[in-house]
């Protein structure tokens, strides 16, 4: 009954001829996603998965996501969503820290993938249109769902906070619960809605506000695989999409482009931003452009996506992340971890249903994470003003935020160091139009560094890391700018003019 | 350069001494021990190798505005830790610290830093400003237990800022006094007559006045704040001021009030020259404010008083009272002693 998987055959049971799933042309009922997820739930159980196992899904936006995540929960097993770009020694890396044995991966990335998992000793299987379908139509369907606790692991996700290495984030079945129905309340989603399914589903917030929300109540994702501003409009236009939801940079490429002029907004009701601070000119460019209301939110991986957000129902007040959901505690604290005063900067603390179980295999990453209060420390630093409203104003830990995408500069540095030239790497964020910020990165070579020119370090780095995150700005300095003791002042780093 | 020995739990053993110019291999090789995690917690990047000029800094210094110390394994004489610290005013530096990945948590990094701050302290340095990554607690740990500090947060680090100005050392006379009055011995309090000056407190001269300040717990007997200040002042012939304190947040303080008054009136028929003040706020900073008011020479707070109903002072607080307070201050038991 805890699973999550149940609420895709309670609104079966319900809503089985809506339709669920839209890709173009193709559309998919409830009933016809329950038949594939049953075989998929097969198939996985074929290949040896059980309650606890862990498996990797590394899947664009496409309806075969669906498939495999509710097939994979149906068996009680663990799902890890990883980027479809991740190179090999990511996919490595996701993979052996899981101890997923499976890794179920998008055919056009299939070298990364193969990669990755033989490196970690796990099987990969392609999913391929036509081939994947065949393997699913060869599977015996599993209709029971396998029964789990409400503090069983449903998802593991990979952050990266300081440290080089990611971390994985155990969200349970009763925090993957409790961030849907959240999100559906926050939006007041019902069956008749249409959800834009422009956020990558591999993703917590797409995965909870996208797929989890509209499983919840009977209503349609339309999936966008790859976003493209004029091909966003089209689907929001033909599929009249009741709810957006995005990350800034759609919000700013939709507003930029020319299709814009024929777009009929009538449908849409309500837009939700998330990821990223928005900049404050580009939501009321948005809301007077298309007449629809944008609330922004605030959430993390280890908190399920949601944390905070502006409420359709009261004041939206713009550049704020808003007013804590319901259930989830919320403060600003300082280093002893007492409360500030009202206007004060200190860290956002959070407790609450949707707040994960802890860090996977790091006891004492998970014992750090949390105050003695069970408050989880975010990282961020905000404050709060008189209504009670949260407004970031900085961050503890170092992160890049480029189009939406997390990027830890510590992740990049350390592949830099790896390069024999390097004596001295710094990744920064410098700003950048379309996608708020971009991964730029400077590096001092060592006396004997044979020629190693800018570009041999990016390349090095694009062939090691998702391409989203590779620094497309390098320069070379003598070196870092550094303090008395020879700490260097990322401050004062600038890329040359 | 001989070093100084110190002894680490676990057996281990180090040496600690000035680094020299002599000291670059070394370094070069702990440096190249270090675990990634270690070089960017020490140099905010895990800088991959320190070029020729970085070693001669950081060896090359010149013990007074650049002062660096080393740890030397008791065994091999491996150099296991560096602490250092770089002028950056005439009363300011900043402080550095590294401790090999093998040889963190066993109270090294404890050892190293205070012999810094040692050496700080003997060059004039009364403010370490450190910046720290804000999620290295162990390091921040390290820095605060050094003396007052504040600190501002600033993204991914935390800038602490530590006054090493030391506790104005207790004289001779207040330390026999405190044993004595430790003891709860006659003979103490005899001691304690021979020790101590006991001129009126009209004809004192300089700043201090012959005024006792004791820090007032409310309920009956009186804390053995109060006690004790009461036994010296008689002992002294000095005047007591209570300082009774009560929580910003709490309204009525009538109570405290008449409690004050009526010790009061006990001591003043104890033929004592006593003063109360009622104050609202901090208890430390209210004790210490009352005591520069009067010009106080000793302030007398008890270190937990289970006799009223209400501590005023708890936990590390008598050890704040004594970093701010002009003038001596007697740290009582618990119990009243009179």
């Amino acid at each position: 009954m805890t699973n999550l998987a149940q609420m895709l055959t309670d609104t079966v049971a319900e809503h089985g001829d809506r339709t669920a799933i839209k890709l173009d042309d193709l559309q998919l009922s409830y009933d016809v996603l329950d038949q594939a997820v049953a075989r998929a739930a097969g198939m996985l159980a074929a290949q040896g998965l059980g309650p606890g196992d862990r498996v990797g899904i590394m899947l664009p936006n496409v309806p075969y996501f669906p498939f495999v995540f509710y097939g994979a929960l149906r068996l009680g097993a663990v799902v890890v969503p990883m980027n479809p770009l991740l190179k090999g020694r990511e996919v490595a890396f996701h993979m052996s820290d899981s101890g997923a044995k499976v890794l179920l991966a998008w055919h056009q990335f299939a070298a990364a993938a193969r990669e990755g998992a033989q490196e970690a000793g796990a099987e990969c299987v392609l999913v391929e249109p036509g081939g994947f379908e065949q393997r699913l139509g060869a599977a015996d369907p599993v209709a029971e769902i396998a029964d789990r606790q409400d503090d069983h692991t449903a998802l593991i996700l990979y952050t990266s906070g300081t440290t080089g290495t990611p971390k994985g984030a155990e969200l349970t079945h009763a925090n993957l619960r409790s961030a849907t129905q959240i999100s559906v309340d926050l939006v007041d989603a019902d069956a008749d809605g249409v959800s834009f399914g422009g956020l990558p589903l591999f993703h917590v917030f797409g995965l909870t506000s996208g797929l989890n929300s509209a499983v919840r109540v009977g209503g349609c994702l339309t999936l966008l695989p790859r976003f493209d501003p004029a091909k966003a409009i089209e689907v929001l236009q033909r599929d009249r999409v009741t709810t957006f939801l995005g990350v800034p940079t759609m919000y700013a490429a939709i507003l930029n482009d020319p299709a814009r002029a024929s777009f009929d907004p009538s449908a849409l009701e309500l837009c939700v931003s998330g990821g990223a601070a928005m900049p404050v000119e580009v939501l009321r460019a948005f809301e007077d452009e298309f007449g629809c209301k944008v609330l922004e939110g605030y959430g993390l991986s280890e908190t399920t996506a949601i944390a905070s957000f502006n409420r359709p129902d009261r004041e939206r007040k713009a550049g704020s992340i808003g007013i804590p959901v319901d259930g989830m505690e919320m403060k600003v604290v300082d280093a002893d971890g007492a409360e500030v005063a009202q206007g004060e900067v200190g860290e956002i603390v959070l407790r609450g249903p949707v707040v994960m179980k802890g860090y996977w295999n790091r006891p004492e990453a998970t014992a750090e994470a949390f105050d003695e209060g069970g408050f989880f420390r975010t990282g961020d630093l905000a404050t709060v003003d008189e209504d009670g409203y949260f407004t970031i104003v900085d961050r503890k830990k170092e992160m890049i935020i480029r189009g939406g995408f997390n990027v830890y500069p510590r992740e990049i540095e350390e592949v830099l160091y790896e390069h024999p030239a390097v004596r001295e790497a710094a990744v920064v964020g410098v700003p950048h139009e379309s996608l708020g910020e971009e991964v730029a990165a400077a590096v001092a070579l060592k006396d004997d560094a044979d020629g190693a020119t800018v570009e041999d370090l990016r390349d090095f780095v694009k062939q090691r890391v998702a391409a989203y995150k590779y620094p497309r700005l390098v320069w070379l300095v003598d070196e870092l700018p550094k303090g008395p003791t020879g700490k260097i002042l990322k401050r004062e780093i600038e890329p040359p003019s | 350069m001989a070093g100084r020995r110190v002894s680490l739990p676990g057996d281990r053993e180090v040496v600690l001494r000035p680094i020299g110019p002599e000291d670059s291999a070394a370094l070069q090789a702990a440096f190249e021990r270090l675990s990634p995690e270690s070089r960017y917690r020490r140099f905010f990047t895990s800088v991959s190798e320190l070029a020729e000029g970085d070693v001669r800094y950081l060896t090359d210094v010149d013990h007074h505005d650049h002062e660096a110390l080393v740890a030397l394994a008791g065994d091999g004489g491996d150099l296991v830790g560096v602490a250092r610290f770089v002028r950056t005013g005439p009363a300011e530096a900043e402080p550095a610290i590294v401790v090999a990945d093998d040889w963190q948590g066993c109270g090294l990094g404890t050892v190293l830093i205070d012999a810094l701050a040692d050496r700080a302290r003997e060059e004039g340095i009364e403010v370490f400003r450190a910046s720290v990554l804000a999620e290295n607690p162990e390091a921040i740990r390290l820095l605060t237990r050094l003396g007052d500090v504040s600190r501002r947060a600033d993204g991914r680090e935390v800038e602490l800022e530590i006054d090493l100005r030391p506790v104005q050392e207790a004289a001779g006379r207040l330390r026999s006094m405190l044993r004595a009055l430790a003891s709860g011995t006659q003979p103490g309090l005899a001691m304690l007559h021979r020790l101590t000056w006991r001129a009126p407190r009209t004809e004192l001269g300089g700043p201090q006045r012959n005024v006792i300040v004791a820090a007032y717990d409310a309920g009956t007997p009186p804390g053995a704040a109060v006690a004790a200040a009461a036994e010296l002042a008689r002992a002294l012939g000095a005047g007591i001021e209570l300082v009774g304190v009560r929580a910003p947040a709490f309204e009525g303080g009538s109570e405290l009030l008449s409690a004050l008054q009526a010790t009061s009136q006990q001591l003043l028929a104890r033929g004592l020259e006593v003063g109360a003040h009622l104050r609202r706020g901090d208890p430390v900073a209210s004790l210490v404010d009352v005591a520069a008011e009067q010009h106080a020479r000793l302030i007398v707070v008890a270190a937990t008083d289970r006799h009223g109903p209400a501590r005023l002072l708890a936990g590390d607080e008598p050890y704040a009272v004594a970093r701010h307070a002009p003038c001596d201050v007697l740290l009582v038991r618990g119990a009243a002693v009179a």
